[in-house]
């Protein structure tokens, strides 16, 4: 039964073709042909759910299978949701507008963690029980994975189950159980008893938390033996030879990255501490530049796109980037399609590879020292010196560029007011710099950006024992740094320290915050990365109705020994291995890279990658 | 116009580029459409590099456009006139909603008496602000006819009428849309019928009056207005702001439900013209 989004609702919501589906490369297929109805929930509104690399994949991987018909659900705007529930119009899938609830499958990516009200919101708005112990066989399984399931637990009562890691293989595998069990009639719970077989997924449920009496956590276990005690993630070996779609959705409307993207590895080298995705995504595994020249004409050719963009943790650190970028650069001009190499590291930038890009239009530059002071650099690891830096600077001001942007991160483990104050100097210098280029050579303009952001300690991370500063430090910090910038070609622009003190409790969070987070969206909590709908107050309230004391899980340093809620997710990487990190990091020694030396960080328990190389 | 861009990168046709940092493809579409009004003859100039057979383009390109944008039509231009200067005049097709006991000859008076006006003021929205604006000159035809919608108006009588203007609405997109709304309010009627299931809906949202944005046509007779109206950089009606002065006239008709343009016209030699006509293409 069609939904009834007539064109009265279209015409006084914003932008309405975030609701109208039928872009190029939209899948639709006949529902009734298929045996799984899958929706793929991206939990914030269209154009930023549509950057999304990880849905492109999985939406074609999925609907690749002839028994499957994979859709794309977005968070719908304030607006449209407002009319939606006035005319009981539940959630809807865009290809087909029928609603969610019907589906087989509600998969969830968790891409950041104030993404998880949405979540909440849109089970409400489907109708579906937001809590897993209250659905039934009339639901469908609502499931989950990226970057944030690493550690689940505040998700533990919502979900029925996650899948860790890189979907590309596990999803298939977990679908092929849904098949047979669909067709055998049993019961929910024997469904999820079949795929907890499955490596890589994990089944809430099933695991039991025990607390201490100063309410750390005592032990997470398995209710059974047939249980596994570890969750360890998955991840594809050869990326080469795994599925990359050849063709991808490309939307009417102006979204965040409305491009063609190039995966061109996983994982990362470097180890910076602060940096979840650099130790969560290993081991590093390339894909062979001929197979992405492979990919960037074909998905050019289905697409039409006007910029192809690089993507990957640290794009100077592509083995092959100037062969790629030499052959792309001489094809795609031709096409007039431009190429975006977005936040390139500062030490392996060089002259070349800025002379080729500036063939094509010139975007502006993004450098992230994230600290201010070399000491503090050690300390995070982050291996850049002030002179790459300068050296960086002078090259692209020589080069005509004007704008530059540069992110440091406030609250670092052993930050100190002068390192706060060194960022202001580091900014002074660069337009120095700029000063100093010949007139002619020097573009018109100069705009210097510092942003920053305030440090969130993640788990599986060297700083996952850390406290994070609390707010009033934060603004002070930021307070500060704001006075001692003197120039007037530098613009500062900092982050709420309020979303960041929720998010720190939340990725670090456990079973109890996933408490917070319904009673935060029962008092109308929602979009909270959007500023204008974040409201401090009304999760301030919900802790405190719930007996939740944020500061425990943000601004609490942890002792060595605490059993965290993620201790039962293994993604290779070590906890002794982090922990030694972390003392090194406080005697402000650097580690190297995995190229220069390996230091046993664990990944090289899943024999791929880097790691065997 | 990113859809055409796109498509037109995928069909490998030899379009010319713009110059400079940000090259794009060089095409100008006649008069852009509000939001929400739908087209079924829309106009466009495209530059190439070199020769192509007006039929190859048109073929090319429809492969590589989305469900519901579609050539119809292409013809080589010799001039370099754009067509956003030259179109002078939009016909349109728009759906309305009046009380249910309401005739088409009710509808066809209003019309007239709003016709024999030699001035009819409106408020214009311009760059600087409310304008008073006489649009009677701006209107050059305004007809109603009946929409048929199936089953829903099978009381309606068709046929030709005294005058011998033909009564009934022939544009399909039209009837469709209206035959689409009919179903809505069918369903929409069994569905008050039906219990309503709970849901834990927030509490400002349950405070909120409940106001039904389907357009319920339980209620409602409907009637197309065919209307050939300026259009262009020169002199522009919309056909909202029309209905708007149809609707204080006579206080018929109620609602407006679909805008539905139907033509695009240039003016030439005091003649109005298909800008696909080969006298146009060499203007």
């Amino acid at each position: 039964m069609p939904l009834r989004i007539s064109d009265e609702i279209l015409g006084s919501v914003e932008k309405p073709s975030r609701y109208i589906g039928n872009e190029w490369n939209s899948v639709h297929k006949d529902p009734r042909s298929v045996d799984i109805r899958f929706a793929f929930c991206f939990p914030d509104v269209y154009e930023i759910g549509m950057s999304h690399l990880g849905m492109k994949i999985l939406y074609h991987l999925l609907n690749e299978r002839d028994d499957t018909f994979c859709e794309r659900v977005f968070a719908p705007w304030t607006d449209m949701e407002a009319k939606m529930r006035e005319n009981s119009i539940p959630l809807f899938a865009l290809e087909t507008h029928d609603p969610v609830r019907d589906f087989d499958f509600m998969g969830f990516t968790l891409q950041y963690e104030m993404s998880y009200t949405n979540i909440v919101n849109m089970l409400d708005l489907a109708g579906v029980p937001i809590l897993s112990s209250e659905r039934t066989g009339d639901h469908p399984f609502v499931c989950a994975g990226g970057p944030c399931a690493y550690n689940p637990e505040p998700l533990a009562d919502i979900m029925d189950f996650f899948m860790m890691g890189e979907g590309e293989e596990i999803i298939n595998e977990v679908m092929d159980v849904y098949v047979e069990w669909k067709k055998s009639g049993k019961s929910r719970d024997e469904f999820l008893n079949s795929i907890v077989k499955i490596e890589g997924v994990y089944v809430p449920r099933f695991y039991d938390v025990k607390y201490n009496d100063d309410h750390t956590i005592k032990s997470v276990t398995p209710i059974s033996t047939e249980y596994p005690k570890k969750i360890r993630k998955r991840i594809i070996k050869d990326l080469d030879s795994t599925y990359f779609p050849d063709k991808v959705i490309v939307p009417f409307t102006d979204i965040v990255h409305d491009r063609v993207m190039l995966e061109l590895f996983r994982g990362c080298i470097r180890g910076c501490r602060f940096c979840q995705a650099g130790y969560i995504y290993r081991p590093v595994r390339e894909r062979s530049v001929d197979r992405l020249l492979e990919y960037a004409r074909k998905l050019e050719e289905s697409t039409g796109y006007e910029e192809i963009s690089l993507t990957s943790l640290s794009t100077s650190d592509y083995t092959g980037l100037e062969s790629l970028t030499g052959s792309l650069i001489d094809e795609m001009e031709k096409k007039k399609v431009n190429l975006s190499l977005p936040s390139l590291r500062i030490d392996s930038f060089s002259l070349d590879l800025m002379e080729k890009a500036q063939k094509v239009r010139k975007s502006g530059l993004t450098f992230a020292p994230e600290a201010g002071t070399q000491r503090l650099r050690n300390v995070i690891n982050k291996g850049v010196t002030e002179e790459d830096l300068m050296k960086s600077v002078t090259l692209a001001f020589n080069g005509g560029w004007s704008g530059v942007k540069l992110y440091f991160m406030l609250g670092l483990p052993t930050e100190t007011d002068e390192d706060v104050a060194a960022i202001a100097d580091l900014g002074h210098k660069v337009v120095d710099v700029y000063m100093s280029v010949p007139r002619e050579k020097r573009g018109k303009g100069l705009n210097v950006t510092i942003s920053t952001s305030s440090f969130v300690p993640k788990p599986f991370t060297p700083f996952q024992w850390e406290a994070q500063d609390d707010v009033e430090t934060l603004k002070r910090k930021q307070a500060l740094l704001k006075e001692k910038i003197k120039s007037k070609y530098i613009k500062y622009n900092w982050h709420d320290p309020e979303l960041s003190f929720l998010e720190a409790v939340f990725a670090r969070g456990d079973r109890r915050v996933g408490k917070v987070l319904i009673k935060a969206w029962e008092k109308g909590c929602k979009f909270d990365s959007w500023g204008d709908h974040f409201r401090f107050d009304a999760w301030m309230e919900a802790f405190k109705e719930c007996s939740v004391n944020p500061h425990f899980y943000a601004n609490r340093k942890r002792p060595f020994d605490e059993v965290f809620p993620w201790d039962h997710i293994d993604v290779g990487v070590s906890r002794n291995f982090l922990k030694r990190e972390n003392e090194k990091a406080y005697r402000g020694e650097t580690t190297q890279n995995c190229r220069v030396n390996c230091s046993g960080c664990g990944a090289a328990v899943f024999g791929g990658g880097i790691c065997i190389e | 116009m990113k859809a055409f861009e796109r498509a037109l990168r995928r069909s490998a046709l030899p379009m010319a580029y713009s110059q400079g940092f940000n090259p794009h493809p060089l095409m100008v579409f006649g008069l852009p459409l509000s939001v929400g009004v739908t087209s079924e003859a829309e106009y466009a100039d495209f530059e190439l590099l070199e020769k192509v057979n007006p039929r190859e383009f048109a073929e090319r390109l429809n492969m590589q456009l989305p469900r519901g944008l579609k050539v119809t039509a292409a013809a080589e231009k010799l001039t370099r006139n754009n067509i956003m200067a030259t179109v002078s005049m939009a016909s349109y097709a728009v759906l309305v909603g009046s009380p249910r006991d309401t005739d088409l000859s009710s509808v066809r008076k209003n019309i007239k008496e709003l016709l024999a006006k030699s001035e009819i003021m409106v408020q214009k929205e311009t760059k600087k602000g409310l304008k008073e604006v006489n649009i009677r000159p701006m209107i050059h035809r305004l007809e109603a006819l009946e929409v048929p919608c199936g089953e829903f108006k099978d009381s309606m009588s068709y046929g030709k009428s005294k005058d011998g203007m033909k009564d009934t609405c022939t544009n399909d997109f039209i009837i469709n849309y209206a035959r689409r709304l009919a179903n809505e309010s069918a369903m929409l009627k069994d569905e008050t019928a039906m219990p309503k299931e709970e849901s834990a809906i927030q509490k400002d949202e349950a405070a909120l009056p409940k106001e039904k944005d389907v357009p319920d046509l339980n209620d409602q007779n409907l009637f197309c207005l065919s209307m050939l109206l300026d259009a262009g950089s020169g002199s522009n009606l919309k056909p909202e702001l029309l209905f708007e002065a149809l609707k204080a006239g006579g206080g018929i008709l109620t609602k407006l439900l679909k805008i539905h343009r139907t033509g695009l016209f240039v003016v030439h030699k005091g003649q109005i013209k298909d800008p696909l006509d080969p006298a146009v293409l060499k203007m």
